[in-house]
Order: structure tokens, then sequence, then C-alpha cells
């Protein structure tokens, strides 16, 4: 096969094919047809610099055979992207090397992120208590007639546990609440936890938004006593 | 012109890239695990790509893929900003890659054995494209491992030639002559069976 693509006289060193070292490096900067040739590759992906790009644009309308050349280019680009490789290395693998036992003796991670899945665990825990908590003494359908304004039985039930990261700042609290179109009505509890009262056509989308947010750990919905 | 369109669009995305990769840096350097495994699972596989291109041994892969990785979430402060990020990274890969390849002296296994047999296709579909697929990764092998990280760099992840200089820490010419080299090498390895169409 012609390697120069347009019939192009080749110099010597370039008959091997092989990489030498830097007395092989080529500048053709004075040969539009040789320099298109050095730089299709970064043409057919757009990476070309504007002033390179003007001359390779230049010859290509005029030059049949680059033109030629540079589809035949990218069908050996797009040949070499598809090769599929093995890539069965992932995230799970590295958070192996982040658990304590290894970061102790590879990596001084600080203690927030080594125990954060304890603290996740915990922080599980004692909402799961909570809400067992709420649930067990909810006031019941008939007091609710005798309750007054200032009463605690006053303040709505609440329909959703929230529990933010023990880190958030006040304000960051006050704005999730306030983007969730949620009212607080009971919290913080010994576990750190709130109870929200959301309308309940809303609460399956507030929780699913909750749930995203980086500052919350956990968000449950509170289901009505039977 | 189509191509200066399409350089627009790659310019716009990757200027988008590079500003929510800042962000997340940012985070990281106030230790945000979720922001680090967001990098992550951005960069692993390119970086995957990479290196096995390079490498060939998915042990060693692994290996320098988690060191270079590993350096965002241990020192992200030796970024300095002097380039994106992502070209950052693959300085790190790639220097580490060539540290780990100088020490290593054994027998290469074939990171693409499990794309040659595909059991979804039929031996008339994969006939043209394995046959294709084969010549081509036999011709890269025989590249050297500074040829195959120009044209993975370039054909796969588009970068260019200054940034693949950066990289690599070369001039761009060596850039380009690295490239040309090896495309010369590929066409020819290919001539035979598939001159027509390469």
């Amino acid at each position: 096969m012609q390697g120069g693509i347009c019939g192009a006289n080749w110099p010597a060193n370039l008959a091997t094919g092989s990489e030498k070292p830097m007395a092989d490096i080529l500048s053709f900067r004075g040969d539009p047809h040789r320099a298109t040739e050095m730089l299709l590759p970064w043409y057919a992906s757009g990476q070309l610099d504007e002033d390179d790009r003007a001359v390779v644009d230049a010859h290509l309308s005029q030059c049949d055979l680059c033109r030629a050349a540079l589809e035949r280019e990218r069908r050996l680009k797009a040949q070499v992207a598809g090769l599929p490789v093995r890539a069965d290395l992932g995230w799970e693998k590295l958070q192996r090397r982040l658990a304590p036992d290894r970061a102790a003796r590879r990596l001084p991670l600080p203690r927030t992120v080594l125990t954060w899945p304890a603290l996740t665990a915990f922080a599980a825990a004692q909402a799961a208590l909570l809400l067992g908590a709420v649930t067990l003494f909810r006031p019941q359908g008939p007091q609710a007639a005798y309750r007054t304004l200032g009463a605690p039985a006053a303040r709505g039930n609440g329909n959703l546990l929230i529990m933010f990261r023990p880190d958030t700042p006040e304000q960051e609290m006050r704005l999730v609440i306030g983007r969730a179109g949620a009212r607080l009505v009971d919290g913080p509890t010994a576990a750190g936890a709130y109870v929200l009262d959301v309308a309940p056509a809303r609460r399956e989308n507030v929780l699913a938004d909750l749930r995203t947010r980086h500052s919350v750990v956990l968000a449950q919905p509170i289901e009505a006593a039977p | 012109m189509e191509t200066v369109e399409t350089a627009g669009r790659v310019e716009v995305g990757a200027r988008a890239r590079a500003d929510d990769d800042l962000r997340l840096l940012a985070r990281i350097r106030r230790r945000d695990l979720k922001a680090f495994e967001a990098l992550y699972r951005h960069y692993q596989p390119r970086l995957t790509r990479f290196l096995m291109t390079l490498l060939r041994r998915p042990h060693l892969v692994e290996e320098v893929l988690d060191d270079t990785l590993l350096v965002l979430w241990d020192r992200p402060d030796s970024f300095a900003g002097r380039s994106k990020l992502s070209t950052w990274l693959f300085t790190i890969a790639w220097r580490k890659a060539m540290k780990a390849l100088r020490r290593q002296d054994e027998p290469i296994e074939d990171p693409f054995a499990d794309s040659r047999m595909s059991p979804d296709r039929s031996p008339e579909q994969t006939a043209g494209d394995q046959r294709m697929r084969a010549a081509l990764l036999e011709a890269l092998a025989a590249l050297s491992p500074e040829q195959r990280a120009v044209v993975d760099l370039c054909y796969f992840h588009e970068i260019g030639y200054r940034e693949i200089a950066q990289i690599m820490d070369c001039p761009v010419d060596t850039v380009k002559t690295r490239m040309f080299h090896a495309r010369r090498h590929l066409r020819r390895e290919l001539a035979g069976e598939f001159g027509d169409w390469i």
C-alpha cells in the first residue's frame, strides 16, 4: 500500500514505519500537502488550532486525494475508537481500598470519611426507633377534637421524617425544608431527626427530591396510625 | 462549515465539563466523598481505556488507575490549575504507567480477548468485523507504548496535539510524528485484506 496519501516522495526514514528518537521528528510546515497528512487525525476530530485548520481547509478544497484520505482517516479513527476494551474495574473496588483496614496502612483519610457508613447505619437505626416512637405516641382521633392553639397536640402529626448530616448548617436546613414546601412539626429529637408535614399528594415527590440532597442522610415517610 | 460547527460544539462541551470538574475538585478539597465518586465514575472508563491500550496488562492497569485517581483524593491541592483537570489526570496516568512498564517484564495478557469472540453475533456477522478488529489489534500491539498512547488519546479521547504533548511531556512535533508513524504502520498492516477500506 502506498504510504504517502498523496503519492508524495517520503523521506527514507519513514519507510521503516517504526519510531526512532528525535532524528525522526517530522516537520512539513512548508508543504501543505504533507502538513495536511500530519494534521488529518486532529482535523477529523475537530481538535485543530485555528491556523492549522485553515491550512488543512485550504488544501482539502483543492486536493481530491487528501479529501479521500480524510475519509479513510475517519474510518480508521472510528475502527480504533470502537475497539472494545475490557474495563471491569470500578468504584466498588476502589472503595474497598478506602476501607478502614487498608486505609490505615495506605490512606490517612479523615475519620469523617472512614466512619461514614457506620454513621449512616447508626443514624438509620436511630431514625427507625424514632419512627416507631412517633407512630406509637401519635395523637389519636378523638383527642384532636379537644386540642387548643399552643398545645403540643395542635401541631400537625407530620407525615415525613428527615435527618440531616451532622455538619449541615442551620441555613441549609431551613432552605431544604422551605423548598420542600414542608412544615416543621417536631424535632430535633434526641437522634437529631425532624418530623415534617407536607401535602399528602406531594409527599412522594418531596421524598424523592429530599433523597437527592447532599445534606440529607435520611428521608422516610411516616404512615398514619391504623 | 460542518467541521467548524463540530469543533465549536466540542469546545463548549469541553468547557462545561472543565467547569464541572473544578466544582467537584473544590468539594473534594472539603473531603466530600460523593464528589470524589462523581469524578471517579467520570474518568475511570476513560483512563481505563487509555491504560489498557498502553499497558495491556489488566492487573497493572488496575493498580495504575487507582493510584492515579487516588491522587485526587489524597493530594487534591497538587492540582495547580495550569491545565484542565482531565489533562492533569492523563498526565499522572501516563507517568505512572510508564514507570510501571519499566519495572515490568512479564507476558502480556490480552485485554481484548473477550471482544474477539462474541456469542451474540452469528458467524456471518462476526466474520468481517472480527477479522478487521483482530488485524487492527495485532497492528496496534506492534506499536510502541508511546505510539499507542498517542493513537488512543487522539482517536478515542479526541485530545488535541498540544494537550497530548503536555500529557506525555514532549514537543508537539514529537506527538505529530508518533501519530504519523503509528497511522502509517496501521495502514500498512491492514493493507492486504482491507486495502480498499483503509
